[in-house]
């Protein structure tokens, strides 16, 4: 090691250190609570999975995840395919469009939906005023309206993730496409879309995890008729301080991404993507 | 009436013009290359014959028929990309089936033309290959192979040889004239490198800032270049300036006889333009009858297959010799000697 790339090791020491007593100790600390609190033992293991209202909550968190990551990965994948067709000039403008989300607060944009969703909302009001319905439509506090704040939150970072994705595939082998007679679908089929597997992998893994364990857009657009894993949680915490419950479904929920995560490392498709350059 | 006829083509980009009205007609089964310069349009009329480029005037004309405007998936004509292009996830038949596909052959008779293909094209060991499994070599001949495997009106290559080294490249070049005699099909070549244009090529079309500036065989346009950048551009000649007067040529300070390629009414008289290959050039003694001008060595530098010498003659200008490394041997910068060739041997540039 020469004394400069000591000196740069050196640097990352506050920032393992940090990471060290605010992220690691914690959640060794969650996992030991999960199974001394409020006894010793693996009681509040069992007592989750006998519990049918956490298989409820469970069943939601799934539900909505899915659900979330299928339309977002789809919606984005248009997007992101149009911005790699648009001029320079053209995507500049819309890469601003999509990168605008991530700029406002998430509190700010759940109640900006609930203006937008609820019955005498911005959406209501148009369709009955304009005759379309005869009654306001119940879009908001239920799984739709949470899934509808749960995909434009993600939306901006599927886009991202896929458009690095479809910007590196060269577009001498669309042309090569074209050239040996494939109409349009057949070059979608046969080459943009085997071609974008890797980004769609990472994209959809990363919205998975992502949606899992959010807490804020499901909470204030569910309005705890939508419960997910991280509002029960949240609730057990600070409402009626079920410690142990609260510590196990956190070891649960970490479990499960480390286990989504493994499985995907192990499909080549997102190697590649990990990977990158490397050939 | 040609096979492809192109007419008046005329491409720019915003203010730079990168086909300046262009005329070529290739006949069926011929070897064309279009040869210049980088930027000097050559890759623009390629792909604005493959359909990725449209003209903003002019026509192409395919057996007659006007193609300008048709969509290249419908062109039928086989393309061959710089970089290959070739499918990174299909493996190697899969890239020769992926024409084929598109066609909607039959599964038998795929199979049996893919491996045709890979017959032809020398890979019938690697068919179960992804593109990043094989050499450059290699993926070279799977791009030409699927180019080639729908039965193509014309096989497109743009600069395909440029990424390989020198050995595999002289390897192609005769694989390449190897699969034009073989399959029959007209291949258009674009290329920068005149040597792979002459080891080719039936003619040859030279680009010069968006014009063709000289069209025919390999031999012609080396043996009688129509301008000074034609005959600059192709290998290394001396260009050199010399007196036309009444009956005899003034050249290096020596007076000879007008040679009869000269014509006052195209060549000009007074200060004119002519050139001498450096292969056509003799170091010393001369053969009998030729033009002896006296030198002075300026640059000797071995070239494996002989000596290039650079000398300056009497009247300051300079020459370009390809003499036998034997009688180069001896000669060192500065000394004095003289050069001789064949007044016949003397080219004459029209006037400009």
């Amino acid at each position: 090691m020469t004394s400069f790339q000591r000196w740069a090791f050196g640097l990352t020491v506050p920032a393992a250190l940090l990471t060290l007593c605010l992220y690691v100790l914690p959640i060794l600390q969650v996992l030991a609570l999960s199974f001394t609190e409020p006894h010793f033992g693996i009681g509040n293991y069992v007592e989750m999975f006998g519990n049918a209202a956490i298989g409820r909550v469970v069943r939601t968190t799934v539900i909505v995840s899915a659900v979330t990551t299928v339309v977002t990965i789809v919606m984005s994948y248009a997007v992101a395919f149009a911005l790699v067709h648009m001029k320079p000039g053209m995507r500049r403008v819309a890469m601003f469009m999509v990168m605008v989300p991530f700029w406002i607060s998430v509190l700010v944009r759940a109640f900006a939906w609930i203006t937008i969703l609820r019955r005498n909302g911005v959406l209501n009001s148009a369709l009955v005023g304009s005759g379309a319905i005869a009654e306001p439509l119940q879009v908001v506090y239920n799984q739709f309206g949470v899934i509808v704040g749960m995909v434009h939150y993600m939306m901006p970072f599927a886009i991202l993730l896929l458009y690095a994705n479809l910007s590196e595939i060269d577009r001498r082998i669309i042309q090569a496409a074209r050239s040996l007679g494939a109409r349009p679908l057949t070059i979608f089929l046969k080459v943009w879309l085997p071609l974008s597997l890797p980004g769609l992998a990472i994209a959809s893994l990363f919205i998975v995890i992502f949606s899992l364990g959010f807490l804020v857009t499901p909470a204030i657009l569910g309005a705890g008729k939508v419960l997910m894993v991280a509002e029960y949680i949240s609730v057990q915490i600070s409402s009626t301080l079920r410690w142990g419950v609260a510590t196990a479904l956190s070891t649960m929920l970490l479990l499960v991404v480390g286990v989504l995560i493994a499985l995907a490392m192990r499909s080549p498709a997102l190697r590649a993507a990990f990977e990158g350059g490397r050939r | 009436m040609a096979f492809l006829d192109i007419r008046n083509l005329r491409k720019t980009y915003g203010s730079a013009v990168a086909l300046e009205g262009v005329d070529l007609s290739i006949e069926e089964g011929e070897f064309v290359t279009l040869l210049g310069p980088s930027g000097s349009g050559k890759t623009t009329l390629l792909m604005s014959i493959a359909g990725f480029t449209r003209p903003d005037s002019g026509t192409i004309l395919l057996d007659g028929a006007d193609i300008t405007r048709v969509d290249p998936e419908d062109r039928d004509f086989g393309l061959v990309f710089q970089g290959y292009a070739l499918f990174p996830h299909l493996t190697v038949a899969d890239n020769i089936a992926f024409p084929l596909r598109v066609r909607k052959w039959d599964r038998a008779r795929i199979a049996a033309r893919v491996g045709e293909v890979l017959k032809l094209v020398g890979l019938d060991q690697l068919a179960a290959r992804k593109p990043r499994e094989l050499s450059g070599g290699q993926q070279q001949r799977v791009a030409i192979g699927r180019a080639l495997a729908f039965g193509p009106k014309i096989l497109l290559l743009d600069e395909p040889l440029s990424a390989l080294d020198r050995k595999l490249r002289d390897a192609m070049q005769r694989e390449l004239k190897r699969l034009h005699q073989e399959t029959g099909v007209t291949f258009v070549f674009v290329t920068h490198d005149q040597e792979e244009a002459y080891a080719m090529s039936d003619r040859i079309a030279v680009f010069q800032s968006g014009n063709i500036v000289q069209v025919g065989s390999p031999r012609d346009i080396y043996r009688a270049p129509g301008s000074r950048f034609v005959a600059g551009f192709l290998g290394g000649n001396n260009i050199v300036s010399a007196k036309a007067g009444p009956g005899e040529l003034d050249l290096f300070g020596v007076r000879l006889p007008m040679p009869a390629a000269y014509e006052a009414a195209r060549h000009g008289s007074g200060a004119i333009t002519v050139w001498v290959r450096p292969e056509d050039i003799t170091l010393g003694e001369a053969a009998p009858g030729a033009v002896t001008v006296p030198v002075t060595v300026a640059d000797v530098s071995f070239v494996g297959t002989s000596e290039r010498v650079t000398v300056a003659t009497a009247d300051g200008q300079e020459l370009t010799v390809l003499a036998p490394s034997a009688s180069a041997r001896d000669l060192a910068p500065g000394a004095a000697t003289t050069v001789g060739f064949s007044p016949a041997s003397i080219g004459f540039l029209a006037r400009e």
